[in-house]
């Protein structure tokens, strides 16, 4: 219950931070007042990319240990990365626990701790979003376009972000 | 001979002496942690499983999952998220077995049902809690061919959070200076999430806007 507590404090405390200190092209929140473990988030698609202009909603859930695991991040939007698994999931080093690497390549600093934040986390997959790291394929498809038929991709890119904001 | 059959005696001595320590702490200390974990995981069934029409697990179910096995979990199956887990660890008691084995034969834990303001949020749909295939909308729509992530519902967030009426009003940008200044100062919880909503939607109207013009000179 003292874990809790003490997740609920921290959550309150960067909610705080990111509504008194605006970030641009970030907004996260609880959905309701009354379950502060899920949040809905938007991020702004970073400028000169074929993501500008959407704005991209996602869900962040806390676990009951947050912060020391990882939220999981989820688009709730339609969307095409290399990195963001067809259910919508992120598949992003900022959010793998530090002693967790199936595939070895991360550095510990880019992972999970305690230190990261729900800004950092949502700044970390706004650059990804801008550059898809072709290593963590989590949508095969969406990798081999990326690769194979970049123009194709970026058109269905821009077709999503129109649909963010009902365009 | 006799020295070294000694020496012998007692090396083999000591090694079955060191063994007969060790074999017994080792299950003393199995049954123990598995007692408690029988412990922390025993719990009503009735309280662990969901009614549909509330969607939510209830706390009790909650606080019963240890969150070691949840993160056992997930350090095995990476692509299976949290919520996932939990709800699956909340439906079978806690057993890591049964869901290591659902893993692995359909490849992916359901997702647990959105939380009732989410469902709101979201178009209606006729069967929210379909666990039978254990597939997501995304992988079906994977599945078709197309590899963009079609989650459904209102994707569009003009829609889902109902800024149709706000589309037409033109002013934008900092709005209401005076009420803005004054709802700074405050910091309980209500008014934050006050002034996060105004924020988000201003993001959005904002960034309809800019997609308008960018549509309109390519």
């Amino acid at each position: 219950m003292a874990a809790k507590a003490r997740t609920l404090r921290r959550l309150l405390g960067e909610y705080r931070e990111l509504i008194n200190n605006e970030t641009e092209g970030i907004y996260a929140g609880p959905i309701s007042e009354d379950d502060w473990m899920v949040w809905e988030c938007l991020i702004a698609g970073p400028p000169d990319t074929p993501f500008e202009g959407g704005i991209f909603s996602a869900t962040l859930t806390f676990s009951d240990d947050y912060p020391l695991s990882p939220p999981v991040l989820k688009f709730t939007c339609d969307i095409i990365h290399p990195n963001i698994y067809p259910d919508g999931t992120v598949c992003i080093s900022i959010l793998h626990p530090p002693g967790d690497d199936p595939n070895m390549y991360e550095h510990a600093s880019e992972r999970w701790s305690p230190i990261q934040s729900v800004e950092k986390v949502l700044l970390s997959v706004m650059s990804m979003l801008a550059e898809p790291n072709d290593e963590s394929g989590a949508n095969i498809d969406a990798s081999k376009m990326f690769r194979d038929d970049r123009q194709r991709y970026e058109k269905l890119v821009m077709e999503c972000a129109r649909k963010t904001v009902g365009l | 001979m006799s020295l070294a059959s000694d020496d012998l005696a007692g090396s083999s001595s000591s090694s079955s002496l060191s063994s007969s320590i060790n074999l017994p702490q080792f299950i003393l200390c199995a049954l123990v942690a598995a007692l408690v974990y029988r412990y922390v995981i025993s719990s009503p069934p009735s309280s662990i499983v969901t009614s549909p029409s509330h969607g939510r697990p209830t706390r009790p179910a909650n606080a019963a999952v240890s969150a070691d096995a949840i993160r056992a979990l997930q350090s095995m199956f990476p692509q299976a998220s949290i919520a996932a887990i939990r709800w699956e660890l909340e439906r079978n008691g806690g057993s890591l077995e049964i869901a290591t084995e659902k893993i692995l034969a359909e490849g992916s834990l359901p997702e647990p049902p959105l939380s009732p303001t989410r469902r709101a949020a979201q178009a209606p749909s006729p069967n929210p809690r379909s666990n039978s295939g254990g597939t997501t909308e995304g992988l079906v729509a994977s599945a078709s061919g197309s590899p963009v992530s079609k989650l459904g519902g209102h994707t569009d967030l003009i829609s889902r959070y109902n800024l149709h009426s706000k589309l037409t009003s033109i002013q934008l940008g900092p709005s209401q200076p005076a009420d803005t200044v004054f709802a700074n100062k405050k910091n309980d919880k209500a008014s934050l999430m006050l002034r996060g909503r105004e924020r988000r939607d201003a993001m959005i109207l904002q960034a309809r806007r800019k997609m308008e013009t960018m549509l309109r000179h390519p």
